[in-house]
């Protein structure tokens, strides 16, 4: 398991995350558990203490570590550690569920409201007439029972029409979408960073007005149909959002 | 004039506040409301749409903790400054894009040096550690006020004696095409919310508890080598990421059904 850092290539203090995320990553290290001390872990991978010092420094503010002043440092619990929140990306969005499982996390949801509405805007944005119903489904999503996101989704009532049988704090709605043939493939999508509004704050459960992502996307199916609109709302400190550009 | 927004059902799905919040973004976008225009009275709009005065008051609200409308003391409700997108699909300079929106854009050169690569840098950056780059700091203005602390690395190795001329108020890319035949081609980028320190606040003129944008990339060329790494610091208020990979075609024919 012994695996010495290596003088090329990437720097020595990040090969050095890289391995203790792995660990962590693998289960080689658990939740809670104390890492080697500095000194051990310097003499271990053949680095300065400097280079271990700054490493785990990096992993503290990264979310992987915490540190307990006399202690020591430990792998964080219940580490719904940042995912990487794809959304804008050209690959496309795999949805919430994907993500946090991707992540190993336990995710969860609570339906905050579910039913048929009429709406002007909800209407323009899934490209309806006017008077065509829209089914709103808002729910919060938890990954290890942390709430990580609000999301306010609005599909078509025309197309899914088993929406009210439906218990989507079991069953992902992406899911149910792919059973009715219209999962969503290709998103227009927005991304703003706001201070966090009144009710959605309380949902996530957040102590102060912080910052958080803000997306607003619509979905297309397969045929180029529209089939979904959401609003969401999305932790700063449970998500990362990263992106590959190209022109 | 009088549109009446009723819940259906005996259930209610949404409450009226957020109906109407969605119904009054809507008239803003449909409607010929520009940045800056102000908004029909509270009264004028509960009668437009039917309702009690608080319950606009309370749309009203939603509206504003979102950053779509500003309220002044009375003078009553306005539409909020649109903000600059950043396309996702398109490396345009950030001068053409403000300026198509009608804004006036300055970008002032406020430090360009020579320096190595720290350790640290290159732990985050994959930049060579001891390696040479140039770091530059702009402040990037639209309207007169400023909206950006823009920094950058770029590799002198690539661009050698690239000068404060090329870059004061100049597309940094376009210096890159013109003098070295660099294309910038892809970049891997980040967006976080970070909370402004001395030097930020100080420049972008607000405090320091004001969270902001970060906007960290490693930029690639055609030939993909690495070319620069940058770190902007935005007022969040002032820009949005859009991807419109399917707008074209995609949007437009099913917007017309």
């Amino acid at each position: 398991m012994k695996k010495q850092i290596e003088k090329v290539k990437e720097p020595a203090s990040y090969q050095l995350q890289k391995i203790i995320i792995k660990m962590i990553e693998d289960g080689d290290y658990l939740p809670g558990e104390k890492l080697y001390s500095e000194r051990a872990m310097a003499s271990k991978y053949g680095v300065s203490r400097m280079t271990v010092q700054y490493a785990l420094n990096e992993l503290v503010k990264a979310g992987y570590l915490y540190r307990e002043q006399g202690r020591g440092t430990f792998v964080r619990k219940n580490v719904v550690d940042k995912m990487d929140l794809n959304y804008l990306s050209e690959r496309g969005n795999a949805g919430i569920t994907a993500i946090v499982k991707n992540h190993g996390a336990k995710i969860s949801n609570k339906v905050l409201t579910k039913g048929i509405i009429h709406g002007s805007w909800f209407s323009h944005k899934l490209g309806l007439d006017k008077d065509e119903p829209v089914y709103a489904l808002h729910r919060i999503r938890y990954g290890n029972d942390e709430p990580i996101a609000v999301e306010y989704t609005y599909v078509p009532a025309g197309l899914f029409k088993e929406m009210d049988d439906i218990d989507f704090e079991k069953v992902s709605l992406y899911d149910y979408m792919d059973s009715e043939m219209h999962m969503p493939q290709k998103f227009i999508q927005k991304l703003q960073i706001i201070e966090v509004t009144k009710k959605e704050r309380e949902y996530l459960e957040l102590e102060k007005r912080e910052p958080v992502y803000y997306f607003e996307f619509i979905g297309y199916d397969e045929a180029g149909t529209i089939v979904e609109y959401t609003e969401s709302y999305n932790r700063c400190d449970r998500f990362e959002y990263t992106f590959d550009a190209q022109v | 004039m009088e549109q009446n927004i009723e819940n259906q059902g005996k259930k209610r799905v949404l409450t009226m506040d957020v109906l109407l919040s969605k119904e009054l973004e809507y008239m803003l976008k449909t409607g010929e409301y520009r940045e800056g225009m102000r908004l029909p009275s509270e009264r004028q709009l509960a009668e437009h749409f039917g309702v009690q005065r608080g319950t606009i008051r309370s749309a009203l609200q939603i509206l504003l903790d979102k950053g779509i409308v500003i309220s002044r003391e009375r003078s009553g409700y306005f539409v909020a400054p649109r903000r600059i997108d950043f396309n996702l699909n398109a490396y345009d300079s950030r001068k053409a894009v403000i300026e198509q929106m009608g804004k006036s854009s300055y970008v002032k050169l406020l430090t360009f040096e020579k320096v190595y690569v720290s350790e640290k840098m290159a732990a985050k950056t994959a930049l060579v550690e001891d390696s040479q780059v140039y770091r530059i700091m702009r402040l990037r203005f639209a309207n007169g006020s400023p909206m950006a602390l823009e920094r950058t690395h770029i590799r002198c190795d690539l661009a050698p004696g690239l000068s404060e001329e090329d870059v004061h108020n100049k597309s940094i890319y376009a210096a890159l095409k013109r003098k070295y035949n660099i294309y910038i081609a892809r970049s891997e980028e980040k967006v976080t919310a970070v909370y402004a320190n001395g030097l930020e606040s100080e420049l972008l003129n607000v405090s320091r508890s004001r969270p902001l944008m970060r906007y960290e990339g490693l930029v690639y060329d055609r030939r993909n080598r690495l070319i620069e790494y940058f770190d902007d610091i935005i007022l969040k208020e002032k820009v949005q990421f859009i991807s419109d990979e399917v707008s074209g075609s995609g949007k437009k024919k099913h917007m017309v059904r």
